[in-house]
């Protein structure tokens, strides 16, 4: 890579933004590593493109401010902020061809004409297109074919941070499984520190090194994707980064009471009544003697695993559980249900606010 | 649905340029727009405009200011009609409204009005029905002919019309309210068959399958479905018909029917009766609002319906005639026949003539050059003023910039010796050193023709979405390098379409070039004009022949996309 690698320790600090009477970011602090990637995630309405926007400089913050290594840019115009940008739809120009896209940002003054169609050939070749690409337009392009060059078109200027704003929600899912590794791939290659601003959970737990989840414009955790799906702060979080079981249940002593039977609780130690949460894998199908007996009512076949829905006997209680293979098994069956590994136990005001 | 109805809006039509431009412009006539957007006549739709959260993105405050200022200088005559109006003594002023001569020219704009109106519905329905809803032999001929007539300007056909009169019955006279009534009507009913087409087509086979398996028979099924979701559709563009003639100046000018319109421009010509041609004037702008109010009211509700109902379901179920074929065939075909025929015979007896005439060619070339010039000029100018507006409308419409699209569109729909009126009264008291000057021209053709610029341009702008320009900025363009790199070359070709239709139009517009040209300066139509009123025929027509060519182009450009749908 002769691009220089000029990655930069992104952090932003009371954050505040309103669009009239709404307040749709409110004091929003974000750090991310040099090199890292960062997902920030939440659900539609949280404020998740705003604080893009405010990140690349085209929206003022009421107050707050961000940093780039330790340099103020709030007031810089976006323009001088070498932050890159890929879009959802990537927002190639369409009048322009891809190599004219990826070179749109150096500059052929200072780098002079040669230079410059060698770092739009790098480019090309650093996100797998070939020069035959090169010469094409944007409308004679794959949806992830453009996502890439909208990926080395922010990259050939070595931008100090790259935002990618939903950029594979467009594609469907085996591409966009294949374009966010390859994203991935370019950008540890580069070194580029990177914020992805998503709602889909799976994208923010497999790209990221660090998860941010943001909901009515209020940051709620910020953690690395195996912590914060396993000790969630809140039941809202919790909820949105994947299926859960919550259940009713009396703690003392690490030790949560239930339905289940007992379970051993990690995270901070509560006390008397407290939501349980559990997650669906961690939920195990035994034989009809073992375990705490329960009925079959649903079973949701998804080919690499399934799901079953299951009422534990003596309750009204509804628990799903996730079975990595099984045969279909029909609706009345008895079964056996046993918990593995510990929950979490969260104070029982906390109401489910959003439904993923 | 696509036909005709393109609203500016569909991103995928990258073709914007002829988009909502084809339609509006294609005679020039006003009220295709409708306050609602610059849809126009063949966009019944009203415009989905793009909502954004949040604060203006790149909008720069300069560019907001340059819109406001130059669509006022383009609105200036509007607003200077009204300050004049007000200065007159209202007893004054209300004597003059009421007075007797008043209410024969109201009786006589009324009764026209409504006949033409009235006989563009049935020529315009019809046809449609027949080309939409039946089997009749030659279909897409009939449906392409059908729509021809909107080369043909008005008073090009009213010459037309006299001059073949005078070849058949010389001596006997060809004018009066009849002879208006046939000539406006035979160049006016596209105005209804067209967006009545488009309606037709819009309502899938589904619901009238739906009707039918509810136990409707199809002539039933047809009025009660079909028809009546096309009926606001077929509304609006009567009404735009009733624009149409009370703006109409060319052919009541020629054959002597005394309107409002017609009277604003005699009382300038003669002496100059200011305060009888402001009041009219100020009538004929309130006429014009009240209609465009209706108008827009109707053709909102022609959007709900095709939002609701249109699009699924193939094409319509089409009537085998039996034994109607022939008297179908005839009576579709002899509107089209007498609206056609006319003109070309005219045209083409009377051209050989009129180009053997000694010294006739340098005249029209000389002609010709003073169109081009003078119509270039106001082309470059409206366009100039269109630009600002559409991208603040595209970018983040506000109340102020829709309040300037609907007076561009109300200035746009008034009659051209109104406009020219208020620009005389301008240039006199205001601006004498640019009166008897091109500028006062141009000044008027920008006041009149803004929206055909603007349509386009507003198409361009929708499809240079913000976020590219943003790319571009966050590639590290300073913001007026990202617009000149992006949004600019992404908006030409909407920009030279809109451009186009202000040429052409302007090229064709009479009343307003009559009263404001530099003296001596004679453009192809004021030629036309000059020659018609002294029933010079050969003179007058290679002059009209250039008119029609000119006015063929647009018509062309929607005659091919009709062709596509049909």
């Amino acid at each position: 890579m002769t691009t220089t690698n000029r990655a930069g320790t992104l952090d932003v600090s009371g954050v505040t933004a309103r669009y009239g009477a709404e307040t749709v970011l409110d004091d929003v602090a974000l750090h991310a590593e040099r090199g890292s990637t960062l997902a920030v995630i939440g659900p539609s309405g949280s404020g998740k493109t705003t604080l893009m926007r405010v990140i690349a400089g085209f929206l003022q913050p009421e107050c707050g401010t961000v940093r780039l290594d330790d340099r103020d840019i709030t007031a810089v115009p976006a323009h001088r902020r070498r932050i890159g940008l890929v879009a959802q739809d990537g927002a190639l120009f369409p009048h322009l061809t891809v190599t004219q896209n990826i070179a749109f940002g150096l500059d052929r003054r200072r780098l002079g004409r040669e230079e410059v169609r060698r770092r739009a050939d790098e480019m090309l070749e650093l996100v797998s297109l070939t020069s035959e690409h090169g010469r094409r337009r944007p409308d004679q392009l794959s949806g992830g074919q453009r996502q890439r060059v909208a990926l080395a078109r922010a990259l050939a200027r070595g931008p100090e941070l790259i935002l990618l704003d939903e950029p594979f929600s467009a594609l469907d899912s085996g591409l966009r499984d294949r374009t966010r590794r390859a994203v991935r791939e370019v950008l540890a290659e580069t070194g580029t520190t990177a914020l992805l601003v998503t709602h889909d959970q799976n994208e923010a737990l497999s790209f990221a090194d660090q998860v941010a989840v943001l909901s009515d414009g209020r940051l709620r955790q910020a953690a690395a994707p195996r912590e914060i799906y396993s000790t969630p702060a809140d039941l809202e979080t919790a909820k949105f980064l994947g299926e859960s079981v919550v259940l009713e249940a009396e703690a003392s002593a690490g030790v949560a009471e239930c339905v289940l039977g007992q379970v051993p609780l990690r995270g901070p130690g509560s006390q008397g009544r407290v939501r349980l949460l559990l997650r669906p894998e961690q939920l195990r199908l035994v034989a009809p003697g073992d375990g705490v007996p329960g009925t079959v009512i649903d079973f949701d076949y998804y080919g690499h695993d399934c799901a079953i829905t299951v009422e534990v006997s003596g309750t009204s209680e509804l628990v799903r559980v996730r079975e990595l293979d099984a045969e279909p098994i029909p609706p009345g069956t008895p079964v056996g249900l046993r918990v593995e590994g510990s929950g979490v136990a969260f104070a029982p005001e906390s109401r489910l606010r959003f439904l993923t | 649905m696509t036909l005709l109805q393109d609203s500016p809006h569909t991103r995928t039509d990258r073709a914007a340029p002829d988009g909502p431009g084809v339609g509006a412009p294609g005679t020039g006539i006003p009220g295709t727009g409708g306050p609602d957007g610059p849809a126009g006549l063949f966009g019944r739709g009203r415009r989905p405009v793009p909502r954004r959260r949040g604060p203006a993105r790149l909008l720069p405050a300069w560019m907001v200011i340059l819109a406001v200022v130059t669509t006022a200088v383009a609105l200036l005559p509007l607003f200077y009609l009204v300050v004049r109006a007000a200065e007159y003594p209202t007893a004054d002023f209300i004597d003059t409204v009421f007075s007797a001569r008043s209410g024969r020219l109201a009786v006589s704009s009324a009764m026209l009005t409504t006949v033409v109106t009235g006989l563009c519905l049935v020529i315009g329905v019809g046809l449609a029905v027949l080309v939409t809803r039946t089997r009749i032999p030659g279909r897409r001929l009939l449906a392409v002919a059908a729509a021809l007539p909107l080369a043909v300007p008005s008073y090009v056909a009213a010459y037309s019309w006299q001059s073949m009169n005078q070849l058949v019955s010389p001596g006997t006279t060809f004018e009066g309210f009849w002879p208006a009534v046939a000539v406006i009507t035979l160049v006016t009913y596209p105005y209804v068959y067209l967006p009545t087409v488009a309606a037709l087509l819009a309502v899938g086979s589904d619901q009238e399958e739906a009707a039918r398996s509810l136990g409707r028979g199809p002539v039933h099924t047809f009025l009660t479905v079909t028809v009546r979701q096309a009926t606001p559709a077929i509304a609006s563009g009567g009404l735009l018909c009733a624009i149409y003639v009370i703006a109409d100046f060319g052919a009541v000018a020629i054959l002597r029917v005394d309107t409002f319109t017609r009277v604003v421009y005699t009382s300038f010509s003669m002496g100059f009766d200011r305060i009888g041609a402001v009041a009219l004037s100020t009538v004929l702008l309130a006429l014009t609002m009240g209609v465009l109010f209706v108008e827009g009211r109707i053709r909102r509700t022609a959007t709900r319906y095709s939002q609701v109902g249109s699009g699924s379901g193939g094409r319509p179920a089409r009537a085998p005639l039996g034994r109607w074929r022939v008297p179908a065939l005839a009576a579709g075909w002899a509107p089209i026949v007498v609206a056609l025929g006319v003109p070309v015979a005219a045209l083409s007896l009377w051209s050989g003539r009129g180009v053997s005439r000694p010294g006739s060619m340098e005249e029209v070339l000389g002609a010709l050059i003073n169109s081009l010039w003078a119509a270039g000029a106001g082309a470059l100018a409206t366009t100039a003023i269109a630009l600002p507006l559409a991208l603040c409308l595209a970018r983040r419409p506000s109340l102020l910039s829709r309040s300037l699209e609907r007076m561009a569109y109300l200035a746009h729909s008034l009659p051209g010796p109104v406009v020219g009126l208020s620009v005389v009264m301008l240039g006199i008291a205001v601006l004498p050193m640019f009166y008897q000057t091109m500028w006062m021209l141009v000044l008027a053709y920008c006041t009149l023709m803004l929206p055909l610029a603007l349509g386009p341009a507003l198409a361009a702008a929708l499809h240079a979405p913000p976020e590219l320009e943003e790319a571009a900025r966050s590639l590290g363009r300073p913001p007026l390098i990202a617009y000149l790199r992006v949004t600019l070359p992404l908006m030409a070709p909407g920009i030279g379409a809109g451009a186009m239709m202000v040429m052409l139009t302007a090229i064709k517009e009479l009343p307003a070039t009559l009263m404001l040209r530099p003296t001596g300066f004679d453009t192809l139509a004021t030629r036309l004009w000059t020659y018609t009123g002294s029933e010079s025929y050969a003179a007058a027509a290679p002059f009209a022949l250039l008119l029609v060519l000119v006015a063929s182009v647009p018509v062309w450009l929607l005659v091919s996309r009709l062709l596509k749908e049909v």
